[in-house]
C-alpha cells in the first residue's frame, strides 16, 4: 500500500472506531485503566484524609519531601507526581488493556461478539508477553522525553528552543507510536510471543507505517491543550483554584482514555485491513 | 480459607472507613487550604485597597474568622496535641486571627486592627509566633491611634512574656526581639528615661541569658545583634562593639555577615573610636562590592571627618563621586556630604557649586531638593536676603520644572514640600503656608500630607496670625487625615482657638 492509500485507510478505521464508541463492551478495559488512574490521582489530591493519610502521607514524605504536605504544594506537584506514576501503570496495566482491546474490537469488526470478562482474562494471561513486548516503546518513550527536557533545561530560548520543544511534543511521540503500534494486534491476534512480535515489526511498518504515522499525529491534537495546561500547573495554582490541577488530572485521563480506545481501535482495524496475514485474520 | 480472606478485605475496608490515619494533618489540610482561599480574597483587595468595595473587605474578614473559629487555639495548641501537626494546625488558625487585623488596617480601621491583635494576643499565647506578631500588631496600631503609653505597656508585657525563640523551629522570634527597644524608645519618647532605661538593662541581661545556651545556633546572631543595639542605646558603646564583634564569630550568621561589619564600623563612629571605624571600613571596603562597599566608604568618609581630616574626607567623597555608577544613592550620598563638609568648613563656592551638581545631575532626589534648599538657608543664614531670593527663586524654577516634567507621585510630593521649605527659608510665610496647605490638600492621607497640613495651620496661626484659615486647617485635618494622632492634634488646637 502506498502512503495516500495507508492515509486513507487509517482515516475510515478512524471513522469506524468512533461510530463504535457508544458500544460499552469495547469500553471495558480502558474504563479499567481509567478507574484505576483517576483513583492513584484522588489518592494523591485526598493524601491528607485520615482514610488513606495512614499509607499516602510517609509515601509522599519520602517521594516529594514534608513540604508536599502542605496545601497547596501537593497539587502543585500533582502533575508531576501522577506523570511518574502514570508511567508506570502505563506500561504494566496499559499494556494489558490494549491486549484486550484489541481482542474485542476485532472480534466486533469480524462481526462478531466477544464476552468482556473472557477477553480480559485472555489479556491478564498474557499479561506478561504483552508488558514486555511493550516495554521498549514506553522506555524508548521516557528516555527521549527525558533527553529532550534535558536539552530544553540548558536552552530556554531561541530556534534550537523551539525546534526541540516541537521535538519533544510531536515528532518524538508521533514517531515512536507509530513504531510500536501494530504490537497488539501481532501478539494478540497472531499469538506472538514479545521478541517474535518485536521482530515482525519491520512488516508493519511497510504496510502501515504512513497510516500509524498519520492516527498518532491525528489522535495528538486532543492531548496538546491538557498538556500544555498540565505544563502551567504553578500558574494555575497561583492565580486560579490549585483543585483544577486536580480536575486538569482526571480531565487528561478522561482524554487519554478516548485516545487510547480510538487508536487501538484503529490500528486493529488497519492491521487487520493493511498488515495481517491472510490466514491471521481478515479485513472486515 | 474463603471465608477467612473475605473477613480480612471487610476488616481492612472498615479500617479505612473509620480512618486510622492522622487526623490532625486532615485538620491541617483543610485549615491551610481556606486560609489560602482567603488569602486570595485579600489580594483581590490589595490591587487597590481603596478601590476595593465594602463586600470585598467583608468577605475576606468572614473567611479569616470562620477559619479561626473551626479551630480554635483552645483545642490545638494546647497539651500533648499542640505538638506536630496539631501545633500546625494551631499556627494557621492564629495567622487568620492575624489577618483579621491586617484586612482591618488595610481598611483604614485602626481601632478596630487594635482590637483584633489584642484579641489574637490574648487567645494565641500558647503559639509564641503568632502572640509575637499579634502583640507588635497591637502595638504598632495603638501607636497610629496615638495611644503611646499603651502601645508602651504592650511592648513591655512582650519584652516581659514571650519567649525570644520560636522552640519548634529553633529560630528567633524578630518581633518579640525588638520590644524591648520599641518600648524604650517609647518610653523615652514620653520622657520616661529612667524606666527606659531600666527596660533595655533588663532587655540586655534577658539577650545575654539567651544567648549564652544558644550560641552557634541559628537563634544566636538575631539575638546577638539585637543585644549590641540595646547596650549602643544605653550609650555603653565599648560592651556594644563587643557584641557585634561575638555576632562576627557566630558560625549562624550567613549573609548579614556585611552588615554586621559596617555596624561594627558605625558603632566605632558613634564611640568616638574613628580609628576603629577606619579599621572596619577598610576590611568592609576590601571585602565588599556594590552599595555596601559605598555605605563603607560613606563611614569612613565620615571617620575622617570626626578625625578632624576634612581634607582625607574630601578625598573619599572625590573618589565616590567617580567611582560610583551615575544617579546612584551613594554619589548622591557623597556629593551633599561633600557640599555639608566644604560649607563646613567655610568653603562656600565649592559647597554651592556641589549642591547645584547635585540638583542637576539628580534633579528627582531628595538630596538634590535639600541641597536647592540648603543654598537658599545659606545666604538667609548669612543675612543675605537679596541672594537668598535670587537663589530661591532660581530653585523654585528648577522645582516647578521638575513637578511639571514628572509622574513619580514620590518625586511630586518630595518636589512639593521642597517648595514648601523654599518659600520658608526665603521667609516667605504666607506663600510658604499655601505651599503646605496645597501638599496637604494633594495627599491627606500620606503622613507626609498630613504633617505639612499641620504646619501649614501652625504657620497659620502663630507665624501669619490668621486664626480663621488655622481653623479651617485643622477642621479639614480633623474631618480628612486618616492618622488619630493628627486628629488628636488637630483637635486639641482646634479646642484652644475656640477657647480664644
Amino acid at each position: 500500500m502506498n502512503p495516500i492509500e495507508q492515509v486513507s485507510l487509517a482515516w475510515l478505521a478512524l471513522g469506524r472506531t468512533l461510530r463504535q464508541a457508544w458500544r460499552p463492551a469495547l469500553w471495558a478495559p480502558w474504563l479499567l485503566l481509567g478507574a484505576v488512574e483517576v483513583g492513584v490521582v484522588v489518592l494523591i489530591w485526598g493524601y491528607a484524609h485520615p482514610a488513606v493519610s495512614w499509607v499516602m502521607a510517609p509515601l509522599l514524605r519520602n517521594w516529594a519531601g514534608e513540604d508536599a504536605l502542605h496545601y497547596p504544594n501537593v497539587l502543585r506537584r500533582l502533575p508531576v507526581l501522577f506523570g511518574g506514576l502514570d508511567l508506570v501503570i502505563g506500561a504494566i496495566l496499559g499494556s494489558i488493556m490494549i491486549g484486550a482491546a484489541t481482542l474485542l474490537f476485532a472480534e466486533r469488526f469480524r462481526g462478531s461478539r466477544a464476552a468482556v470478562g473472557e477477553t480480559l482474562a485472555r489479556a491478564f494471561r498474557r499479561s506478561g508477553t504483552l508488558v514486555l513486548s511493550h516495554l521498549p516503546f514506553n522506555l524508548l518513550l521516557v528516555f527521549m522525553t527525558l533527553g529532550i527536557d534535558r536539552a530544553l533545561g540548558a536552552r530556554r530560548a531561541g530556534l534550537t528552543h523551539g525546534v526541540l520543544v516541537f521535538a519533544g511534543v510531536v515528532v518524538v511521540p508521533v514517531v515512536v507510536q507509530a513504531v510500536f503500534l501494530y504490537v497488539g494486534p501481532l501478539v494478540m491476534l497472531e499469538g506472538r510471543s514479545a521478541l517474535g512480535a518485536l521482530r515482525e515489526l519491520p512488516r508493519t511498518w511497510r504496510r502501515g507505517m504512513w497510516a500509524a504515522l498519520f492516527l498518532g499525529l491525528v489522535m495528538l491534537l486532543p492531548l496538546v491543550p491538557i498538556h500544555f495546561l498540565s505544563g502551567h500547573a504553578e500558574a494555575i495554582a497561583e492565580r486560579g483554584s490549585p483543585e483544577l490541577i486536580g480536575w486538569l488530572a482526571i480531565a487528561e485521563v478522561a482524554v487519554g482514555l478516548l485516545v487510547w480506545f480510538v487508536l487501538s481501535g484503529s490500528a486493529c482495524l488497519v492491521y487487520l485491513g493493511a498488515i495481517a496475514e491472510p490466514e491471521t485474520g481478515s479485513a472486515p | 480459607m474463603r471465608r477467612a480472606g473475605q473477613l480480612l478485605i471487610a476488616a481492612a475496608a472498615a479500617l479505612v472507613a473509620a480512618g486510622c490515619g492522622d487526623g490532625a494533618l486532615w485538620a491541617r489540610y483543610r485549615a491551610e487550604r481556606d486560609f489560602w482561599k482567603a488569602c486570595k480574597e485579600v489580594d483581590r483587595i490589595q490591587l487597590n485597597p481603596r478601590l476595593a468595595p465594602d463586600a470585598e473587605y467583608d468577605r475576606a474578614l468572614a473567611a479569616f474568622r470562620r477559619l479561626a473559629e473551626e479551630f480554635p487555639p483552645e483545642r490545638w495548641a494546647a497539651g500533648p496535641r499542640s505538638a506536630g501537626y496539631a501545633g500546625d494546625v494551631a499556627e494557621v488558625s492564629g495567622m487568620a486571627a492575624l489577618a483579621l487585623g491586617q484586612v482591618e488596617e488595610m481598611r483604614g480601621r485602626i481601632d478596630q486592627a487594635e482590637r483584633c491583635y489584642a484579641s489574637a494576643f490574648e487567645r494565641y499565647r500558647g503559639v509564641s509566633t503568632v502572640a509575637a506578631e499579634a502583640a507588635a500588631g497591637q502595638a504598632r496600631s495603638l501607636l497610629r491611634l496615638g495611644r503611646e503609653g499603651e502601645a508602651a505597656a504592650v511592648w513591655m508585657e512582650m519584652a516581659r512574656d514571650l519567649p525570644l525563640v520560636d522552640e519548634k523551629r529553633g529560630l528567633a522570634l524578630e518581633p518579640a526581639l525588638e520590644a524591648p527597644l520599641e518600648a524604650a524608645r517609647a518610653l523615652s519618647g514620653r520622657g520616661q528615661a529612667a524606666a527606659a532605661d531600666s527596660v533595655l538593662d533588663a532587655a540586655v541581661e534577658r539577650y545575654q541569658r539567651e544567648l549564652a545556651s544558644r550560641s552557634g545556633t541559628e537563634a544566636a546572631p538575631p539575638i546577638g545583634m539585637k543585644l549590641a543595639l540595646a547596650l549602643e542605646r544605653r550609650r555603653e558603646f565599648d560592651r556594644s562593639l563587643d557584641a557585634w564583634r561575638r555576632v562576627l564569630r557566630e558560625p549562624a550568621l550567613g549573609a548579614d555577615r556585611p552588615q554586621v561589619v559596617l555596624a561594627l564600623a558605625r558603632g566605632a563612629l558613634e564611640a568616638a573610636r574613628p580609628d576603629t571605624a577606619l579599621v572596619y571600613t577598610a576590611w568592609a571596603g576590601r571585602e565588599f562590592r556594590g552599595p555596601l562597599g559605598a555605605e563603607a566608604r560613606l563611614i569612613r568618609a565620615r571617620a575622617w571627618e570626626s578625625l578632624g581630616m576634612a581634607d582625607s574626607a574630601l578625598v573619599v567623597y572625590e573618589g565616590l563621586v567617580e567611582s560610583e555608577p551615575p544617579g546612584s544613592e551613594a554619589q548622591a550620598q557623597a556629593r551633599f556630604r561633600r557640599g555639608e563638609l566644604l560649607e563646613k568648613i567655610g568653603r562656600w563656592e565649592e559647597a554651592r557649586a556641589e549642591y547645584r551638581g547635585l540638583a542637576a545631575l539628580q534633579p528627582a532626589h531628595e538630596l538634590a531638593l535639600a541641597a536647592l534648599v540648603r543654598i537658599v538657608r545659606h545666604h538667609a543664614d548669612q543675612k543675605e536676603g537679596e541672594l537668598a531670593r535670587i537663589e530661591g527663586r532660581r530653585a523654585l524654577e528648577l522645582v516647578d520644572q521638575l513637578i511639571a516634567t514628572q509622574r513619580d507621585d514620590g518625586v511630586l510630593m518630595r518636589g512639593r514640600r521642597a517648595r514648601a521649605d523654599l518659600w520658608l527659608a526665603m521667609g516667605e510665610a504666607g506663600r510658604a503656608c499655601d505651599a503646605l496647605a496645597d501638599l496637604w490638600r494633594r495627599y491627606p492621607e500620606a503622613p507626609a500630607g498630613a504633617e505639612a497640613g499641620l504646619e501649614a495651620a501652625q504657620l497659620a496661626e502663630s507665624g501669619l496670625g490668621d486664626r480663621k484659615r488655622a481653623m479651617e486647617l485643622y477642621q479639614g485635618l480633623l474631618a480628612g487625615s486618616g492618622e488619630p494622632a493628627t486628629q488628636r492634634q488637630a483637635q486639641a488646637a482646634i479646642e484652644r482657638l475656640s477657647r480664644r
